[in-house]
């Protein structure tokens, strides 16, 4: 067997142990082996801070979405501070006007109308955000999951609640859901920026199964909580994502660059099919640049 | 796709795993460099820092993921970013002494040597020297990866590149560059 083939099955550890210690003691009793082991040694080492190099080089390639937090803390300020004065404004509105009709009605009427005007205005202000950033997707899904959180609360959220949550974020554990990535545990992996990760229990009590047999069939089936993907998805990586529609929440599925519609609950096994609504694109490609 | 798919496609050398954990985790990453007294640049390098040694780790068949990869990549950053603070900090109090690592600088040099005529190897060179020798690739792994028509191909290739390397190795540099 020629030395060099020797030397590579020594150092890539293809060698008996009964092999090994003979060629180390060869080693040991010949300086010129020696030094020509440690050159090679170092051909592996080498190679393994080019392969290093080549992989930073193509994530350095990759465009993300600087973490600007300032930014988006200034944002958050001004969206909570908007919506504090619209959500003070229509109670004062509407107790006032109702002071003039029924002076002594049940406040509890009032506090159901305040908070049903208040969701349409946190509504509304998700989607103009939405629409509006598109320079900046990451701060626009940050943004709506403000509003949306106030949304939810049906009252002014103090600011001051808002910026604490912010803040905290980065302090990872494993139950965080603040506005950065989760760590998901479960199998649908909801992708770090779903505007519906944490309000969700539909998605995120999803499981998906695939099913390689037949790779040139891209179709889907949902049996209870379970969705069942058809086709070559484990090559690539795939995302679920979950898109409120003017108060309608749809899933779609991400997989090499294209999206596409899920039905929720499709007990039939159902083709894929490719989104090609501009305005939904655009959204998708918001909450999954 | 869940942690495990995930760790099956890196395992298999399917790229798009890291570049799919790299957007994924991204900002989550960045946050902690930038709460640590880090700028955006520095978050950004070590966190691609933390990948790299994810796949590394996760090339090796005995990778056994113990947690989400999410936390993985999370306590890998947390040390790469504080033995930068503290390489840092030794740079600053006692300036123009790197003790730090733990290599010694002739191996440093030999490799140094070493990496630079690798780079003046073509791609698809660098890249069947880098699958055999680093990831430990089968002869028929390479062949499907290149698009070679079988193992014996792939084998020639791998022979001459190496060749190749050796002959740029020891024309370019005395052995005495390499002697312990």
């Amino acid at each position: 067997m020629e030395l060099q083939e020797k030397i590579d099955q020594y150092l890539l550890d293809q060698l008996n142990p009964a092999e090994k210690a003979k060629f180390e003691q060869l080693i040991a009793g010949d300086s010129l082996l020696k030094s020509e082991v440690a050159l090679q040694q170092s051909v592996v080492v080498a190679l393994g801070n080019t392969s290093a190099i080549q992989l930073k080089s193509r994530l350095q390639k990759i465009p993300v979405s600087m973490a600007s937090t300032g930014n988006a803390l200034r944002l958050k300020w001004i969206g909570a501070a908007a919506i504090t004065t619209v959500a003070a404004g229509l109670i004062i509105f509407l107790l006032t006007g109702q002071e003039k009709t029924d002076g002594s009605s049940e406040s509890a009427t009032t506090q159901q109308i305040s908070s049903t005007e208040s969701k349409e205005t946190a509504a509304a202000a998700a989607e103009q955000t939405i629409a509006t950033a598109t320079d900046n997707p990451t701060t626009a899904v940050v943004e709506q999951k403000a509003t949306e959180k106030k949304h939810k609360s049906r009252t002014s959220a103090p600011a001051a609640t808002e910026l604490k949550a912010f803040d905290n974020s980065a302090n990872f554990n494993d139950t965080e859901t603040g506005n950065v990535s989760t760590p998901n545990a479960d199998n649908s992996s909801a992708p770090a920026n779903t505007l519906y990760t944490e309000t969700n229990n539909k998605l995120s009590n999803l499981s998906v199964n695939v099913d390689t047999s037949n790779p040139k069939d891209k179709s889907y089936q949902f049996t209870g909580s379970k969705l069942t993907l058809f086709g070559d998805f484990n090559n690539k990586p795939y995302e679920l994502l979950e898109l409120n529609n003017k108060g309608q929440k749809n899933l779609f599925l991400s997989y090499n660059n294209e999206y596409y519609e899920l039905i929720w609950g499709q007990m039939k096994k159902t083709p894929l099919k490719k989104v090609s609504h501009k305005e939904t694109l655009d959204k998708l490609k918001v909450i999954n640049p | 796709m869940n942690d495990q798919e995930i760790i099956e496609q890196i395992k298999r050398g399917d790229e798009s795993a890291i570049d799919f954990l790299y957007k994924k985790n991204y900002r989550m990453m960045v946050k902690l460099i930038l709460k640590n007294s880090g700028t955006e640049d520095e978050a950004k390098d070590i966190y691609q820092d933390a990948l790299v040694v994810l796949w590394q780790k996760a090339r090796n068949p005995e990778f056994v993921l113990s947690s989400k990869i999410s936390t993985y990549l999370y306590s890998v950053c947390l040390n790469l970013w504080r033995k930068e603070l503290e390489r840092k900090s030794r740079h600053t109090s006692s300036e123009g002494m790197d003790y730090g690592e733990s290599m010694p600088l002739d191996e440093k040099e030999r490799i140094s040597i070493v990496q630079k005529c690798i780079s003046e190897l073509g791609d698809a060179c660098k890249q069947i020297l880098i699958y055999y020798y680093y990831d430990k690739l089968s002869m028929a792994e390479i062949a499907e990866k290149m698009g070679f028509a079988n193992a014996d191909t792939a084998k020639t290739k791998k022979y001459k590149c190496k060749q190749e390397l050796d002959k740029k190795i020891k024309t370019q540099y005395t052995p005495s560059d390499f002697l312990d």
